[in-house]
């Protein structure tokens, strides 16, 4: 079956926004997780997820970005939800996952949190 | 058994290399030389002919000048004289003669004939010219050829020319022939001579080309009975060293090729040993409850599962009852479904409140799990005695709980997140205990996500939607019918696509009677 993700990324201040859209499943979560350990690993700590246009995320999809989320937390940064479709925020608030993290309407949004820190 | 390698039953040898090379080169020599040997001896017979034509001419008209006057005077003694010593002139010449104007013969070499018509058989060729005549005749089965020159007044005094008689000379063509067969002689010894050393030549130059193709079909022979480490020296720089070495590059590549399929055997032979064990932490069939019928799923998506389903009697009719899912299949998610089954069991044995249970199985899992795993789960409690489920969820999709009374289904929605997710306190803060009595009819499911989120080839999730459909259109069942009804839905969902994730499912119905 051949689900498709479109990544995309740009930055806003000093922070990275990194946009998924597309069907996010066991067979292509690892595309998203390659790109956020590059970003990781390239020293940007701080980072936005765009879910907004995303239809449908594995708990593959969602195990990467918990581990990235205590990943960049141990390094002093963090990941911050901005923008989430309402099926995805169905899959998330199953997991609890937003009960644990702010889910942001938007990508700017979520840079305020940034701010506080 | 030490098998000789023999040809294939298929394979018949047939005649090798050097014979066919040589055969091969003998028939192109025999062709040229036969080409050669017809050419020759066209163009030695054609030059000779010439040289007997020009000859003959000079012959003929030396007579025919030297006789005119004796022709005049009638010494027939001179005439004897001169066609004698005309006759003598070349070995090949067969007779001479002096005919009068009449065509009697005047002198012959055959003094018997002199006095007699002058006949000649009939000519197969003949060329009439001013100068003389040229004819090509058969005379007493001999091959030969006769030049005819006229004798004429006008040599001597330059007046108007009369015709006094004609001079003849007759040669044989037997010594062309003969010439010409000579010729043709040394050629074939040539030709032999030619074959002989190209048959020599056909078996060396085979012989030299050949022993490496020899190695070759050695060395693949070894091959295929296995020793994948033979190397073949590569010492020429022409097709067949490159042969060589791409023989080299395929026994490489082949050992190569053995050893990833040794490899994926044994991972493959240890995943299923990995399937039997965790096929052990996994009920088979769903326990006898009184009043209850109980109904149970669980496919794995790969060899190794990561859901987890469980049932704990704990005397009396309680039972304990567990439905998870670790984020991650194959063998990491296995390894942390078995990690699951122990902590949660050891920890359920003490305390059967399902929050106490689940705060107690984050606290010890949750420093365990890798930063990108987690685990959702579902524990509850059945007092079939008071017909009464206790349940807490973590992260785990909501039960469903069906009544009779009103034939609709509700979801159980209390607030929890996944083990992994947060650290202790949150997650305790979180968990819920809810209690739900079930009447007759009433039916709870609990599932994984690998049911809602079955897909089909268009990328369509199976749903809860669908679940609650299905489950309240054969409420009527037994719990085992129910969870195949279920099943079946979902395969007819999802068709031919494949199954993505682990997929586990619990039924429990209290029956009316």
């Amino acid at each position: 079956m051949g689900d498709e993700i479109i990544i995309s990324q740009n930055t806003m201040g000093n922070v990275e926004v990194v946009k998924i859209k597309g069907f996010m499943s066991i067979s292509n979560y690892m595309q998203f997780e390659s790109i956020l350990n590059q970003l990781i690993q390239k020293g940007s700590i701080k980072i936005i997820l765009d879910l907004s246009e995303l239809d449908y995320i594995s708990s593959a999809g969602l195990g990467v970005i918990l581990g990235s989320i205590k990943e960049t937390q141990k390094l002093g940064g963090d990941i911050k939800v901005g923008g989430c479709s309402q099926e995805v925020r169905n899959i998330l608030d199953v997991f609890g996952f937003t009960q644990v993290f702010t889910v942001s309407a938007t990508p700017a949004a979520a840079k305020v949190l940034f701010g506080k820190t | 058994m030490a098998k000789k390698a023999h040809p294939t039953p298929e394979f018949k040898r047939g005649p090798g290399l050097s014979i066919k090379f040589s055969l091969a080169m003998v028939f192109v020599i025999v062709i040229v030389m036969c080409s050669v040997m017809l050419v020759i001896s066209t163009l030695v017979r054609d030059t000779l002919l010439e040289q007997m034509r020009i000859k003959g001419m000079a012959v003929a008209r030396g007579l025919a000048n030297n006789a005119a006057e004796a022709l005049v005077t009638m010494d027939r003694l001179l005439l004897a004289e001169l066609v004698d010593k005309a006759a003598k002139q070349e070995s090949s010449i067969r007779l001479a003669a002096v005919v009068d104007g009449q065509g009697v013969i005047l002198s012959h070499t055959d003094y018997k004939k002199e006095g007699a018509r002058y006949r000649r058989p009939r000519p197969q060729t003949q060329e009439l010219n001013q100068e003389g005549n040229v004819y090509r005749y058969s005379l007493d089965n001999v091959e030969s050829m006769e030049f005819s020159v006229p004798i004429t007044l006008s040599h001597k005094t330059g007046r108007v020319a009369k015709r006094l008689g004609s001079a003849h000379v007759v040669y044989l063509l037997s010594p062309i022939k003969e010439a010409v067969a000579k010729t043709l002689e040394y050629i074939m010894i040539i030709t032999a001579c030619g074959i002989g050393l190209a048959m020599v030549m056909a078996v060396f130059l085979v012989g030299r080309i050949t022993k490496p193709i020899r190695r070759l079909a050695q060395a693949t022979e070894q091959v295929g009975r296995g020793n994948l480490d033979l190397r073949i020296p590569l010492t020429r720089r022409d097709e067949l060293g490159q042969l060589a070495m791409d023989f080299n590059h395929m026994a490489a590549n082949l050992k190569k090729a053995q050893a990833e399929m040794i490899i994926k055997e044994r991972l493959q032979h240890e995943m299923k040993l990995a399937r039997e064990i965790q096929a052990i932490l996994v009920p088979q069939n769903a326990p006898q409850v009184s009043g209850y019928s109980i109904g149970m799923l669980y496919r794995s998506a790969e060899e190794v599962g990561g859901d987890y389903i469980d049932f704990m009697d704990m005397g009396k009719g309680v039972w304990g009852m567990a439905v998870a899912d670790i984020s991650g299949k194959g063998l990491p998610g296995g390894l942390v479904m078995a990690q699951t089954r122990s902590t949660l069991r050891a920890v359920a044995e003490k305390d059967p409140s399902p929050v106490s249970v689940l705060a107690h199985t984050n606290r010890k899992l949750c420093p365990e799990l890798r930063p990108n795993m987690f685990v959702t789960i579902s524990y509850m409690i059945l007092e079939a005695p008071k017909h009464r489920v206790t349940i807490a969820r973590a992260g785990h999709p909501a039960a469903l709980i069906y009544r009779l009374k009103g034939r609709r289904c509700e979801l159980s929605l209390t607030s929890g997140v996944a083990i992994g997710i947060t650290g202790p306190d949150m997650f305790e803060n979180l968990l819920l205990d809810k209690t739900i009595s079930l009447e007759r009819g009433d039916i709870m499911l609990l599932y994984t996500d690998g049911v809602d989120e079955s897909c089909n080839a268009q990328r369509q999730l199976f749903g809860t939607k669908r679940i609650v459909d299905c489950l309240e259109a054969c409420a009527h069942l037994k719990a085992d019918q129910i969870v195949l009804k279920i099943d079946q839905a979902v395969n007819a969902f999802i068709q031919e696509a494949p199954q993505h994730d682990d997929m586990s499912i619990i039924v429990i119905k209290r029956e009316q009677v």
